[in-house]
């Protein structure tokens, strides 16, 4: 009984490390969102980023979907606010590496958000289950790393590509003067995936 | 396999973001489809499975409940193919009625190859009742969510939570008719037995045990005893749940007492070798056939986890005398557990009695607690008990009537009740 005791007791404090880790990148999320605003918006940066934060810590808190979506809101609507300022100050293409880290980022902290909220009703601190419930806790603490680990890959990956794709955007530009406008190989990549994927699904 | 809401959501911000680029004429808003385009991409390369071979199995402890404790259910999940799963959903259905205590009946998990796993959950004392737990749903989605796979496992166990059983001690019991195997009912028969039945000369072989010494004394020969047989009948325990059960009369649920009785009485008649059948009468009419032994006693203890109390279909002589009359045979005893609350009860009991079948009638007493009525509810109640008295002492006539309540400890009431001094 104190091995199992001992053995939740341990599956808790994991439970709480990944929940700190997925703390530590929503904080890095807005903190980001909030360094792509210019210098003299920054107070209001810094209040949408609060309020993110104070969401997004709730929502992993309570496991609930509805601070989880506030969170997800709030940095959805910094992001805007972020490109439509970049837009019509005209330095989109300069503020895009770091706009789409961001956005990579908004993207990973909305799916560690469902994810705890997936888990978060098998933590509680006054259960003790017999042997069985530990082995649950074991597999979903697994399952939780597991798809954190995948989901960084992944969503790394994406925004790797994406900045190589911008790159090799660039490099054409420079190669070809002609072909001035590198949202031309952008859209055509970009759409042609989504067809290739929906004639795929058909 | 088609798009989740979540992977058309992906696709939708994908073409907002190149509606955008349109709409702004910045080009460079359409590197933000990018990564959707990556992510849509990735998840079409790696679909989650659609034939899985997933195998469960459950298992409750107890297996069988006497209510008041609560039920450990673990689910044994094996994935049975060669594929691993990357996002796995279970979920045990438990019906609405059943309370989760602790653990969990859904959970999300990865499953490698062959992998076995399993899902704990403790359900909080359920009520009396026969409750089916399953099927099993399941979710399987790769690793984005974007692509889902769903369906059962239909593999449903039933969690019987039977009535509480009272140990009674000995029911003593008189019947007319007794069966040809030894039991605890004197068959006013010689036979192997513990009471005194008459003397006779002794005979060779005979034990030496029997012999009467002063009889033999006094008539200058050897005299042996000889006792009376003790035999087992055939019972039939009546349960009336009807509409009566749930009058305001009394103050306590008289179903679970009557069923919590029903099945203690049908526990010691079985354990004295009797031929115990059962017959509720309530909103559906339950009838098990008599029978000896162990197994018996769970089919008459299942069939009384199921009694809901209600309006009855039939009227309670039809239901009675029809099976009765002819399936239990005549000068056995029947059992009543009845509040008897209509005049077609105590008229049933006569014609029962008329047949020469030994009733005795167990009836929950009529309550005393007038909190919450009103004096036209508090009068109505009175008049209704008196009537009740009356009906009550017009059926001591023909039966043993025992009055039963949670105060009142049965046992003590069936001591007091000596068969024989009536006989």
């Amino acid at each position: 009984m104190e091995a199992l005791e001992k053995s939740i007791e341990n599956i808790n404090w994991q439970w709480n490390i990944i929940r700190s880790a997925h703390l530590a990148l929503i904080v890095f999320t807005f903190l980001g969102l909030a360094a792509t605003f210019p210098t003299n918006l920054m107070v209001i940066a810094a209040f949408g980023s609060g309020w993110g934060i104070l969401f997004g810590a709730w929502a992993l808190l309570k496991g609930d979907w509805l601070w989880s979506r506030a969170a997800i809101l709030v940095g959805g609507v910094m992001l805007s606010v972020a490109v439509l300022i970049q837009i019509a100050s005209k330095t989109i293409l300069q503020a895009l590496p770091g706009l789409l880290l961001a956005y990579v980022l908004i993207l990973f902290s909305a799916e560690a958000l469902a994810l705890t909220r997936q888990h978060h009703a098998m933590y509680s601190k006054d259960e003790k289950g017999p042997q069985a419930y530990s082995v649950m806790l074991q597999k979903s603490i697994e399952h939780m790393t597991r798809r954190t680990i995948r989901l960084a890959s992944v969503l790394g990956g994406c925004y790797v590509i994406t900045l190589a794709v911008l790159l090799l955007g660039d490099m054409f530009v420079t190669a070809l003067p002609a072909l001035s406008d590198i949202s031309l190989y952008i859209v055509a990549v970009s759409i042609s995936l989504a067809f290739l994927l929906i004639l795929r699904e058909d | 396999m088609a798009l989740t809401s979540k992977g058309l959501a992906y696709l939708i911000l994908a073409y907002v973001f190149i509606g955008l680029a349109l709409i702004f004429r910045e080009p460079a808003l359409t590197a933000f489809v990018i990564p959707n385009a990556i992510l849509l991409f990735f998840s079409s390369r790696n679909p989650p499975n659609t034939a899985p071979k997933l195998r469960i199995l459950r298992r409750m402890y107890p297996p069988r409940s006497f209510g008041g404790e609560s039920i450990d259910v673990t689910v044994r999940v094996s994935n049975d193919s060669i594929e691993s799963i990357e996002e796995l959903h279970l979920r045990d259905r438990i019906p609405g009625l059943l309370k989760l205590e602790s653990g969990s009946e859904a959970v999300t998990i990865s499953m490698r190859p062959y992998e076995e796993t399993q899902i704990w959950y403790r359900i909080s004392a359920p009520k009396r009742g026969t409750y089916v737990l399953g099927p099993m749903s399941f979710r399987i989605k790769d690793m984005l969510g974007f692509h889902e796979n769903s369906g059962e496992i239909a593999t449903l166990d039933e969690l019987s939570v039977l009535p509480k059983l009272e140990r009674l001690g000995p029911i003593e019991l008189r019947a007319r008719r007794v069966g040809p195997w030894p039991g605890s009912i004197p068959s006013r028969k010689i036979g192997p037995g513990t009471e005194f039945f008459e003397l006779r000369n002794y005979l060779p072989g005979d034990d030496l045990i029997r012999i009467n010494w002063k009889a033999s004394a006094k008539s200058g020969r050897l005299i042996a005893n000889e006792f009376e047989g003790e035999q087992v009948t055939d019972v039939l325990v009546v349960v009336d749940c009807s509409e009566g059960t749930m009058s305001r009369l009394f103050d306590f649920d008289v179903t679970e007492l009557e069923v919590s009785l029903a099945a203690s009485l049908c526990a010691q008649l079985i354990h004295q070798g009797n031929r115990v059948g059962l017959s509720v009468y309530s909103a559906v009419r339950t009838w098990v056939d008599p029978g000896f032994g162990k197994r018996q006693l769970l089919r008459l203890v299942k069939s009384l986890a199921v009694v809901t109390p209600g309006i009855a279909s039939v009227p309670l002589k039809y239901a009675v005398e029809s099976v009765i009359v002819s399936v239990v045979p005549a000068r056995s005893v029947i059992i009543f557990i009845s509040p008897l609350m209509g005049n077609e009860t105590i008229d049933l009991i006569e014609d029962l009695t008329a047949k020469g079948y030994g009733v005795i009638c167990f009836t929950p007493v009529a309550g005393s607690k007038t909190e919450d009525m009103t004096n036209s509810m508090i009068l109505a109640r009175r008049i209704l008990a008196s009537e009740r008295k009356i009906k009550l002492i017009d059926v001591s006539k023909k039966a043993r009537v025992i009055e039963f309540s949670p105060e009142i400890d049965v046992r003590y009431a069936l001591r007091r009740w000596r068969p024989w001094r009536r006989a």
